[in-house]
């Protein structure tokens, strides 16, 4: 246990106010939401709903559950989330791992094209049309991999493992060298375990993603066979109001729904961030290395 | 090892493992190449007026007349400006308060407090602004809002944040910092994480106070990862945020709030016109290459620090 | 340097020689398409295609379609009927969400990769027809509709036969519009009666009795919560001035005698638009006046039509225009919560000039695309189907699609139907979206006419029904009061129908418009809001009107005349 001084303890009671503070306000928005996905429409389209349901009902979820689309659409938004995280955490590492070798003697020739391959293609994309016949002409129309594999690598986070695989002490990698080890070993046991906390990161940022990505799934699948993000969006996508769906309009409500699909769209986050967050403090790594 | 290879141009000698790298970068490589560098020659569409049912082969070439409609566009210096503003605006304290965000939770001593707190701020990042939107006008209204009414408590005239050019970039920018910074802020968390703790019990040894850890071990063990973070969100130098500006956005904001992006939309509207807007994001991308470039070779330059 | 060039270099390189790729798939040619076979005409027996004929379509899905007993669009009652009772087989070959644009996207799409087109579909974006229309593989139906229409299909469509102009071109009719009853789409104006009460007042029948009557909503507390939280009249203007059906604006302008954003005939016959009249600068004024006096809200600018709705429900609102549904929503929302809270629909006031003006509706909601490459066969049995649908305005019979509409419309007891959401198993589904179409068969002075005698009450007879019989609706639905306040407001409308003013202008984008629309209008909005806010003084609009013309709007107005010309017989 460390000692405190005076100010310092001022200051971290300062700072926990401060911070109760902050999560206040970015919670009870959150709490307006969930109230007015439980309302009755009534009392959401005249703006009555503060932060308790009025009129308890659980129509909007009620709407998506309904039809018949809807639990296949979860299982197929849970395996593409599954199988994108792991492919994706796992060439990015890779990739990463190479890159941050440099193009220097413990390196590879041409890293410098390398680099440029990635930035450009980070920058640059050639749109809908292209992208649309692309993916259909390799045959991957209504496939789960339309959905996984065009985003499979991400630049950004590749450059994020790879600035965080460089900061490793060298020691450590090159007396496992020493040692005899090849590059295959060193990436997972050594720099894997050591990246946990960056890992985590871009995990979860992965997870959220695609969880919550919809328009591949409008584009690349058939209206029966979408992941839940897709789903959502065309339900509360409402045509113009006219006299011939008028009925129909005023037993739907939309804002409820959009309110519902913000939940579920929250929800891996509150699956997998209590899993990730010991990976957020201090120290852990070095710590988990050393045992 | 950089200068070493430097030496020996083209006659470096590597590792004779080296080819377990190659095979390491392979997937990656067929990835982009792949999903991204094959629909790639549809930038070309840029320099066409597109039609879906000529394709790309038989629609006819205008040379720079997407470009020409950009720029000579009696509206268009306002509205790139006005994306610039808002996108610096709101990279700049974006990342002020995810840094100073993350610092402040990471002196937080309670454990349940502090991963509260974390889990809370992360949330405002789920909800869109199609929601928000909606919220956000009721919240402002300049009668009846419960901003207006806690600030006429205060004896403030009511305050018309969205109707007013100055009041709504600040509501744009405010409100963007207040839905991301938690969010963002794990980036940074994972770099504190993994920070050496040996670090601080020497710097105690040492006498050093809280204040000075953070200037002396912290800030300087997250400059790789500020660097990155900060270089690759020029990427987003003309992103201003389209879904929130479209969401809150009216004719009375106009002088400062359009951007390029809702320009785009609108003219969209009359001929979903695939060229102009493949012209539109071609030009932003190539802002964002040359901006990224300008910072590695600043980063370089300043700090010795490469990015990639 | 030179290292960073040649990565440049080399990854555009890539792109390009893979580019080659993506484009050569795109070899379909337009303009190679044959026209369909002309073959002997189809076998039918008592109404029925022998033996069947399918026809192949794609489809927008409606997030307000309803489904039950696991049907879907691929195969529900309708379907089945269909194929039953008159031999087509409806085949949907995929589906895609309507409402948020990927269902345009993906026509597009089939577009842009040269894959087989179905023999039909539906479409009612503008662009995507007009893209369609200019591909070159749209059917020429000019001659098919002469040959296979019935004569009531025809009769419906000549009710207003300027609901062909959007999808001609040169002269030759390129798809089939999907007819709808303008009749109630014209604002009336809607006034909370239960305030008008308790203020002692009346509907106003000039502009000053309006500006009195706002005046008493605004701050004689109508809602009686000691608040001064009320607006006299409720405006929708967000991004446009026209459009929403709900908080329509067109009828406020037309009282100082121009609707902006329309095109219509002036004195010597020419198109011209209303965004540039003079009345529009008097009523930007009167406007400007009413926002200073809180007759209207301090946020109008913001207001859309769903904040208009949210507006009415949370009961805020004195007066709006609107649609003749406007009790079914949002009204409907608002009584829920205050059973008292009753809007009923009044003639528009006298304009300044005893003159009004308000918008009505056009004549079609969609349209129904046929590719060049349908069989006769398909084609023929498309008429067929269509035909069989129109039949109802022919027919004496209100049960002529109990086929499909028994136990889903409404159910049948005691030789009568019942349509009462809770006596139907399953819920009541409206079968008309099963249709091609994906709307009722309507046939507008007739359905109009059936409207009519039920505003006033008068007893329908069987042919009455049966043209209502499209809809479902048979009859006056006593389980649903607020249909009363709707054919009530057709009624209210039909008075001053001499006031009503279509959009003239049906044809695509002209060249001016597409590089120069998106600026005019963004001026004029700048213009008007500003000048209602008061930051910008009423002569403003002069100069928008010199700007307007200058920057493109001289152009815009001769290139619709000369559409307006190849129309104007």
């Amino acid at each position: 246990m460390q000692v405190t001084s005076k100010p310092q303890r001022w200051f971290q009671s300062f700072n926990n106010v401060l911070m109760v503070l902050l999560a206040l306000i970015c919670i009870v928005p959150l709490l307006h939401v969930i109230a007015i996905s439980l309302s009755s429409s009534t009392a959401v389209m005249a703006n009555k709903v503060t932060f308790l349901p009025i009129e308890l009902n659980f129509n909007s979820y009620s709407k998506a559950l309904e039809n018949p689309v809807f639990l296949p659409s979860i299982w197929l938004s849970v395996q593409r989330t599954a199988l994108s995280l792991a492919l994706s955490l796992i060439i990015n590492c890779m990739a990463a791992y190479v890159l941050s070798k440099g193009g220097g003697r413990d390196g590879i020739a041409g890293y410098k094209g390398f680099v440029g391959l990635f930035i450009v293609a980070m920058l640059f994309n050639g749109g809908l049309i292209p992208t649309y016949l692309l993916v259909t002409k390799i045959g991957l129309y209504n496939s789960i991999w339309a959905l996984i594999l065009p985003g499979v690598v991400n630049v950004f986070y590749l450059i994020l493992i790879m600035n965080f695989f460089k900061a490793l002490p060298k020691e450590i990698e090159e007396s496992a060298f020493i040692d005899g080890a090849n590059h295959w070993q060193v990436f997972f046991r050594m720099f894997l375990p050591l990246s946990l906390p960056v890992l985590a990161t871009v995990g979860l940022f992965m997870v959220v993603n695609d969880w919550n990505e919809w328009f591949m799934g409008s584009i690349y699948m058939r209206g029966d066979n979408v992941p839940l993000s897709t789903l959502l969006k065309s339900l509360i996508a409402v045509p113009i109001v006219d006299a011939g769906n008028v009925n129909e309009i005023a037993k739907i409500n939309n804002r409820s729904i959009r309110a519902a699909q913000v939940l579920i769209g929250a929800l891996p986050i509150l699956f997998i961030y209590p899993v990730l967050q010991k990976f957020f403090t201090a120290g852990i790594v070095i710590g988990a290395v050393k045992e | 090892m950089e200068m070493a290879a430097k030496k020996h141009r083209g006659k470096i000698v590597r590792r004779k493992d080296s080819w377990q790298l190659y095979l390491m970068l392979i997937p990656a490589v067929l990835l982009v190449l792949i999903f991204v560098y094959m629909p790639m020659g549809g930038l070309v569409m840029a320099f066409q007026d597109y039609k879906p049912y000529h394709g790309i082969l038989n629609s006819d070439w205008v040379g720079l007349d997407q470009f020409k409609f950009l720029f000579e566009y009696p509206d268009s210096v306002q509205v790139i400006w006005n994306t610039l503003r808002i996108a610096v605006l709101k990279m700049f304290f974006g990342f002020v308060s995810t840094l100073g965000f993350a610092l402040l939770i990471n002196e937080v001593r309670r454990k349940a407090l502090r991963s509260t707190v974390q889990t809370f701020v992360f949330l405002p990042h789920f909800l869109s602004w199609v929601v928000l939107g909606g919220i956000f006008v009721e919240l402002l209204n300049p009668d009846t809002g419960l901003v207006n009414q806690v600030l006429q408590g205060m004896g403030i005239k009511p305050i018309f944040f969205l109707g007013d050019n100055n009041w709504f970039l600040f509501t744009v920018v405010s409100s963007e910092v207040w839905k991301e910074f938690g969010y963002g802020s794990i980036i940074f968390l994972a770099a504190m994480a993994g920070i050496n703790p040996a670090l601080y019990e020497a710097a105690q040894l040492d006498g050093a106070g809280k204040w000075k850890q953070v200037l002396h071990i912290t800030l300087p063990s997250m400059i790789p990862t500020m660097a990155v973070v900060l270089t690759l969100s020029l990427s987003q130098v003309l992103n201003a945020g389209f879904d929130q500006i479209f969401n809150l956005y009216n004719p009375l904001v106009y002088e400062k709030g359009d951007i390029i992006d809702t320009f785009v939309y609108r003219v969209g509207l009359i001929d979903g016109n695939y060229s102009f807007s493949t012209a539109v994001g071609l030009f932003k991308s190539i802002v964002s290459l040359i901006l990224i470039m300008g910072a590695y070779r600043v980063a370089y330059k300043v700090a010795d620090y490469k990015i990639f | 340097m030179r290292n960073k060039k040649k990565i440049i270099f080399t990854s555009l390189v890539l792109a390009l020689s893979f580019s080659s790729v993506i484009a050569c798939s795109n070899g379909n040619e337009p303009g190679n398409t044959k026209q369909p076979e002309k073959s002997a005409e189809l076998k039918i027996v008592d109404g029925k295609i022998e033996p069947a004929v399918t026809i192949t379509m794609v489809r927008g899905e409606d997030p307000t379609v309803k489904f039950k007993n696991g049907e879907n669009y691929m195969d529900n009652v309708h379907t089945r009927w269909a194929k039953e009772t008159l031999g087509v087989e409806l085949k949907t070959l995929w589906t895609s969400a309507s409402g948020d644009g990927s269902y345009d996207t993906k026509l597009k799409l089939m577009l842009s990769s040269g894959d087989k087109m179905p023999d039909l579909f539906v479409a009612n974006q503008a662009n995507t027809i007009n893209t369609f229309i200019d591909s070159g593989k749209l059917l020429d139906v000019t001659e098919a509709f002469d040959k296979y229409a019935s004569d009531t299909w025809k009769a419906a469509v000549n009710d207003d036969p300027t609901a062909w102009y959007p999808f001609m071109k040169d002269g030759k009719k390129f798809a089939i519009p999907v007819l709808r009853p303008t009749m109630g789409t014209q604002s009336t104006l809607w006034i909370r009666q239960d305030w008008l009460d308790k203020l002692n007042m009346k509907a106003p029948n000039t502009l000053e009795e309006m500006e009195a009557l706002m005046d008493a909503f605004v701050n004689q507390d109508p809602d009686g919560n000691g608040k001064k939280d009320t607006v006299g009249l409720e405006i929708a203007m967000k991004d446009q001035m026209l459009g929403a059906p709900m908080g329509d604006s067109s009828w406020i302008f037309g009282l100082f005698g121009a609707i902006p954003e329309r095109w219509y005939p002036s004195a010597d016959g020419n198109l011209q638009y209303g965004s540039i009249q003079p009345g529009v600068k008097t009523a930007l004024g009167k406007l400007n006046e009413w926002k200073n006096k809180g007759f209207i809200a301090s946020d109008i600018a913001l207001h859309d039509f769903n904040k208009v709705a949210e507006n009415v429900t949370a009961g805020k609102v004195g007066m709006l225009g609107g649609e003749s549904w406007m009790m079914v929503y949002p009204g409907s929302m608002l009584l829920a919560s205050n059973p008292t809270a009753i809007y009923n629909s009044y003639p528009l006031p006298k304009g300044v000039n005893s003159e009004n003006m308000r918008t009505v509706g056009n004549p079609y909601s969609s349209a129904i695309l046929i590719s060049k490459d349908i069989s006769e066969e398909a084609l023929q049995a498309f008429f067929h189907y269509q035909n069989a649908l129109y039949d109802s305005y022919i027919s004496d019979d209100p049960f002529i699609f109990k086929g499909f509409q028994d136990g889903y419309d409404y159910i049948i007891q005691d030789g009568k139907a019942n349509m009462d959401e809770k006596q139907i198993p399953g819920g009541k589904t409206p079968t008309m979206k099963y249709t091609i179409a994906g709307a009722d068969a309507v046939y507008p002075s007739k359905r109009l006419e059936a409207n009519l005698k039920m505003a006033k009450g008068e007893a329908l007879t069987n042919a009455d029904l049966a043209a209502l019989a499209p809809t479902g609706i048979l009859g006056i639905d006593d389980t649903n009061p607020l249909e009363h306040f709707t054919t009530k407001a057709i009624l209210v409308g039909t008075e001053q129908t001499d006031t009503d003013v279509p959009e003239y202008f049906q044809g695509p984008s002209t060249k001016t418009m597409l590089s120069r629309k998106e600026l005019l209008t963004k001026m004029q909005m700048d213009t008007y809001i500003e000048i209602i806010y008061g930051k910008k003084p009423v002569e403003e609009f002069d100069t928008f009107v010199q700007k307007w013309k200058s920057s493109g709007g001289d152009d815009i107005t001769k290139e619709v005349n000369e559409w307006y010309a190849t129309v104007k017989k």
